[in-house]
C-alpha cells in the first residue's frame, strides 16, 4: 500500500511539476528548497492572509467545510527570479502547479477533502564557468547544475460543522518527493578532457497530521488556527536510506472580517523547519521561520456583467535555509483579482506578486515577478 | 449576455495557456552569485600514475596488408632505402573501331602510363629518371626476391627523365611502343604489369597514388595513325590470383621494399618505416577506475628513443586508434588490423623521428569508449600508426615494458569518483 501511494505520489509529481530554468545563484532556493506556501491564488493574492481562513488552501483543514459543494481546484504559477549580486545579474524562470484539490461534500456539516501542494521547491540551475589545473596545465570548463523536484504535502482532510460558528478539521499528511539533480562539466579542451556528467536522485517520504477550527464570534469576523505536527520524513537516495528528521510541524492563526463588499484579513505562522535538520548536510540545516500576512479583499467594477473583485496583499516571512549562513527575508506585494463563470459553478483568480529576499549582509538581492492563475470548478 | 460570459471563460483559458506558454521558454544564462549562493558546486578531482597497465604491448608488421597501401613509395636513397612499385594492367583492349569496323591494332603510337603524385612524397635535388619493367612472369610476382629480378634492363620497357620542377601532380611515363604491341599480339595472356623505379644522381624518391588512394593509373596508346581514332585507355586491373577475389582487386597495385635500413624494432616499439610497423597496446585499467569514476583525462606517456632512420629528420603524423576488435580475436596482428577511423577519439601525434625524450598521448576518448561499450564486449587497446604507413620511411620508436621502469610506458589519470551532490 505504502508503495502503491509513493508511485502514485511521485507519479503526480512528476505530473504537476513542471519546470524550467537556467543559471544562477540563489537566496530562496537553498537547501532542499523555496517553501511556495501552499496558498491559493485567492490567499496569495491577499498576502497569505486568508491562508487559516481558506477552502482552498492547504492549511487549516477545518476551512475545507466552507466548500460546502465540494469541487476540484487547480492552480498554475509562474516564477521570474532575478538575482542581483556583486554587478552581475541572473534569472531564471520557474513554472510550477503547485496546488490540486478536491473535495466532497458528507451531509449537510461535512467535508472531506484531498490536496496536492508543494512544499519545498527545490528547482534551480547554475552555470559558471571555472578553470581547473591538471599538472601545471590551466583548462578552462563549463559546469552546469540543475536541480528539479519537489517535497510534496499530500493531505487528506475532514471537517465538521459543530455549529453555525463553529468548525473543526482534521488531516492526514503524506510528504512524498523527488528530486532530480543533473551535472555536467564541459571543458574547453574538448578533445584532452573528457566531459563529465552525472545524475542523483533523491526521494522523500514522511507523514504528519494536522488540526484546526474556525470560530465566527460575530457575523463578521471569523477567527482560524490550526497545527500540523510532522512525523518522520526519510531520505533515500538511490533507494538508498540516508537520512531520517521529522517533518516540519507548523502552528498558525488568521482573523478575517467580512462585511459587504470588503474583507481584512491578517494570518500569522509559525513553521519549525528546524525539525528536519539532520536530513541533509550541516551546511543545510533549516531555520524555524515567520510568516506574516495582510489583505484585503473589495468587490470591483462589472466586466460582462460579473463583478470582479480587486484584491491586494502584503507578505514578509524568513526562509528556512540559509544562504551563505544568513537567513533570508522575504518581503512581497501581491495584487489579485477573481471572477466567476459558467453561471457560477467557475471561479478563475488571478494574482501577481513582487517579492525581494536578503540575507543580512550578503551582496546579494534576489528578485522575483510571480504569476498566478487558478481554477475553481464546484458542482 | 451568455455569449460574453463565454468570451471571459476564453479569456480565461488563453490567459492560462499563455502562462504555459511563456514559462515554458529558456532564458538568458547567467552566474550572479556563483560560487557562494550556488547550491552544491563541489567537484573533487584525483590524479594518479599507473605504471603496470599495460598487458600486452608489441610491434606488428604487415600493414598495411600488400596491394592496400594508398600511397607507392618508389625510391632510391642510396644504401638506406630502395623501393618499388608494381602495377598490373592485365586487361589490355586489343581492338578499334574505325568508321564503325572493329579491327585488331596492328600498330601502336604514343604508349605511356599516366599516374597521379602525392607531391608531399617526392624528394629530389637532381633530374630523376622513372623506369618502367616489364615484370610479368608466371611466377609469384608479389615475393620481393621474385619481382625484383625483373628489374632488369632487357625488361625495360619505358623510362622518362624529369626535371625535379616537372615532377609535379600528375605524370606520364612514356612507354616503348614496339613492346606495348608486342605483348598486344603475342601469346596470351596479353597483359602489361610494369614495375616502376626511380634512379638519379642523388637521393631521389616519388609518392604514387594507387588505386586505393584514388589515384586511378591508366595505360593508354594510340591504336591507329587515323587520327579519327580515339586513344585507347586502359585502367589498372588485376585478374590474379583467381581465387581470392578480394587480393585479385588488391593486387592491382602493389609496394616492393628492395632494401631498408628500417630494420625490426626489437625490443622497442616501432611506428612507421618500410616495411610499415604498427604498435599494439592493451591495457589493464583497474575497473574501479575506468566503470566506476569518470576518467576526465588520461595521457598515456611514451619515451621516444631517437632514431636514425630515414628521413629521420622530416616530422612523421602519428595516428593513435582504438581496436574494435573483439576479445575473441586472440590474434595481435589481426587485432591490429580492426580500428576505428583515425582522429575519432585520439587526437594525432607529429613527432620527430631523430627526438627523444616522454610524449603525450591523450587518450581519455578511448577510455569513455571502453566505459561504454564495458569489459566484455571489445578489446581495451590502440594501435600507433604512421599516417603514410607503407608509403613513408621515417619511423618512430618507443621503450616498451621490457625497458628499465623509468622508461617504459605510463597512465597518468585524472578521475573523478563521485560528484557529492543530490542530498544538500
Amino acid at each position: 500500500m505504502r508503495r502503491s501511494l509513493v508511485a502514485l505520489s511521485i507519479g503526480c509529481a512528476m505530473s504537476v511539476i513542471s519546470s524550467r530554468s537556467n543559471a544562477q545563484g540563489t537566496l530562496g532556493a537553498q537547501g532542499f528548497g523555496y517553501p511556495p506556501g501552499q496558498l491559493s491564488v485567492f490567499s496569495r493574492s491577499l498576502g497569505g492572509a486568508t491562508g487559516e481562513t481558506d477552502p482552498l488552501s492547504p492549511i487549516n483543514p477545518a476551512a475545507l467545510a466552507l466548500m460546502r459543494r465540494g469541487g476540484m481546484y487547480l492552480q498554475s504559477e509562474q516564477e521570474r527570479r532575478e538575482l542581483e549580486s556583486g554587478g552581475q545579474t541572473g534569472s531564471m524562470n520557474i513554472y510550477r502547479f503547485p496546488l490540486f484539490l478536491a473535495a466532497v461534500p458528507i451531509g449537510s456539516r461535512g467535508v472531506l477533502g484531498v490536496s496536492y501542494s508543494t512544499m519545498l521547491d527545490r528547482t534551480w540551475g547554475t552555470e559558471i564557468r571555472g578553470s581547473t589545473s591538471f599538472e601545471g596545465e590551466t583548462v578552462s570548463f563549463t559546469q552546469s547544475f540543475q536541480s528539479e523536484g519537489a517535497l510534496n504535502d499530500v493531505r487528506f482532510a475532514g471537517s465538521w460543522a459543530l455549529r453555525d460558528n463553529l468548525i473543526l478539521g482534521a488531516a492526514v499528511h503524506l510528504f512524498p518527493g523527488e528530486n532530480r539533480l543533473t551535472m555536467s562539466r564541459q571543458f574547453d579542451d574538448s578533445l584532452t578532457f573528457a566531459p563529465l556528467g552525472d545524475t542523483s536522485t533523491v526521494n522523500y517520504w514522511g507523514s504528519g497530521y494536522s488540526v484546526g477550527l474556525l470560530w465566527r464570534p460575530i457575523r463578521t469576523l471569523t477567527v482560524g488556527a490550526s497545527g500540523r505536527i510532522g512525523a518522520k520524513l526519510d531520505l533515500k537516495e538511490a533507494d538508498t536510506l540516508k537520512a531520517t528528521a521529522k517533518a516540519p510541524s507548523r502552528f498558525g492563526a488568521g482573523i478575517r472580517w467580512d462585511v459587504p463588499g470588503l474583507t481584512a484579513a491578517f494570518r500569522v505562522d509559525r513553521t519549525l523547519w528546524s525539525d528536519m535538520k539532520g536530513l541533509g548536510s550541516a551546511g543545510a540545516n533549516p531555520e524555524d521561520a515567520w510568516d506574516l500576512g495582510v489583505g484585503v479583499d473589495a468587490v470591483g467594477p462589472q466586466i460582462f456583467g460579473q463583478h470582479v473583485t480587486i484584491r491586494a496583499g502584503a507578505r514578509r516571512r524568513t526562509l528556512p535555509f540559509l544562504a551563505d549562513s544568513q537567513q533570508v527575508h522575504e518581503t512581497a506585494f501581491t495584487l489579485g483579482t477573481g471572477a466567476p463563470f459558467a453561471r457560477g459553478r467557475a471561479q478563475v483568480d488571478f494574482f501577481v506578486e513582487r517579492a525581494s529576499r536578503t540575507a543580512g549582509d550578503v551582496d546579494a538581492t534576489e528578485r522575483s515577478l510571480s504569476f498566478g492563475v487558478g481554477f475553481t470548478i464546484r458542482p | 449576455m451568455y455569449g460574453l460570459r463565454n468570451r471571459f471563460v476564453g479569456i480565461a483559458v488563453l490567459a492560462a495557456l499563455v502562462s504555459g506558454a511563456v514559462a515554458c521558454s529558456e532564458d538568458l544564462n547567467g552566474t550572479a552569485g556563483c560560487p557562494s549562493l550556488c547550491p552544491e558546486q563541489r567537484v573533487d578531482s584525483r590524479d594518479t600514475v599507473l605504471d603496470a597497465f599495460v598487458s600486452v604491448d608489441t610491434t606488428i608488421l604487415g600493414y598495411p596488408a600488400i596491394g592496400t597501401e594508398s600511397r607507392l613509395l618508389v625510391a632510391s636513397r642510396g644504401d638506406t632505402l630502395d623501393a618499388r612499385a608494381v602495377m598490373r594492367f592485365d586487361t589490355l583492349v586489343q581492338h578499334f573501331t574505325r568508321g564503325g569496323t572493329d579491327s585488331v591494332i596492328y600498330t601502336v603510337d604514343s604508349a605511356g602510363v599516366n599516374v597521379l603524385l602525392d607531391t608531399t612524397g617526392t624528394k629530389a635535388t637532381q633530374p630523376v629518371t622513372i623506369e618502367l619493367y616489364d615484370v610479368d612472369t608466371t611466377a609469384v610476382d608479389t615475393a620481393v626476391s621474385t619481382a625484383l629480378a625483373l628489374f632488369r634492363p632487357d625488361r625495360l620497357i619505358g623510362s622518362k627523365t624529369y626535371a625535379v620542377t616537372d615532377l609535379k601532380d600528375t605524370l606520364r611515363v612514356p612507354l616503348d611502343n614496339d613492346k606495348v604491341l608486342e605483348k598486344l599480339r603475342g601469346t596470351e595472356p596479353r597483359r602489361l604489369r610494369i614495375g616502376f623505379k626511380v634512379a638519379s644522381s642523388a637521393s631521389a624518391q616519388i609518392r604514387i597514388i594507387s588505386r586505393e588512394g584514388g589515384g586511378a593509373p591508366t595505360l593508354t596508346y594510340d591504336p591507329s595513325p587515323d587520327t579519327a581514332v580515339h586513344s585507347v585507355i586502359n585502367s589498372a586491373t588485376s585478374l590474379t590470383p583467381t581465387d581470392n577475389p578480394t587480393l585479385k582487386a588488391d593486387l592491382t597495385d602493389y609496394q616492393i621494399v628492395a632494401k631498408t635500413l628500417s630494420g625490426s624494432a626489437g625490443t622497442l616499439l616501432g611506428v612507421g618505416g618500410l616495411p610499415a610497423q604498427r604498435t599494439y597496446l592493451r591495457f589493464d585499467i583497474p575497473a574501479r577506475l575506468i566503470d566506476s569514476s569518470t576518467v576526465v583525462r588520461a595521457t598515456l606517456l611514451l619515451t621516444q628513443v631517437p632514431a636514425t632512420s630515414v628521413d629521420a629528420g622530416d616530422t612523421l603524423t602519428i595516428y593513435p586508434q582504438v581496436v574494435r576488435a573483439g576479445l575473441g580475436v586472440t590474434d595481435v596482428g589481426r587485432s591490429a588490423g580492426i580500428l576505428n577511423i583515425p582522429n575519432l577519439e585520439i587526437d594525432s601525434l607529429r613527432l620527430k623521428p631523430s627526438d627523444g625524450g616522454v610524449r603525450a598521448v591523450e587518450i581519455v576518448g578511448a577510455l569513455r569508449q571502453w566505459k561504454a561499450v564495458g569489459l566484455t564486449t571489445l578489446q581495451r587497446a590502440i594501435v600507433l600508426r604512421s599516417s603514410t604507413e607503407g608509403a613513408s620511411a621515417p619511423a618512430v620508436f618507443f621503450y616498451s615494458t621490457d625497458a628499465d621502469p623509468s622508461q617504459r610506458p605510463r597512465l597518468r589519470l585524472t578521475y573523478i569518483d563521485q560528484v557529492q551532490f543530490g542530498v544538500p
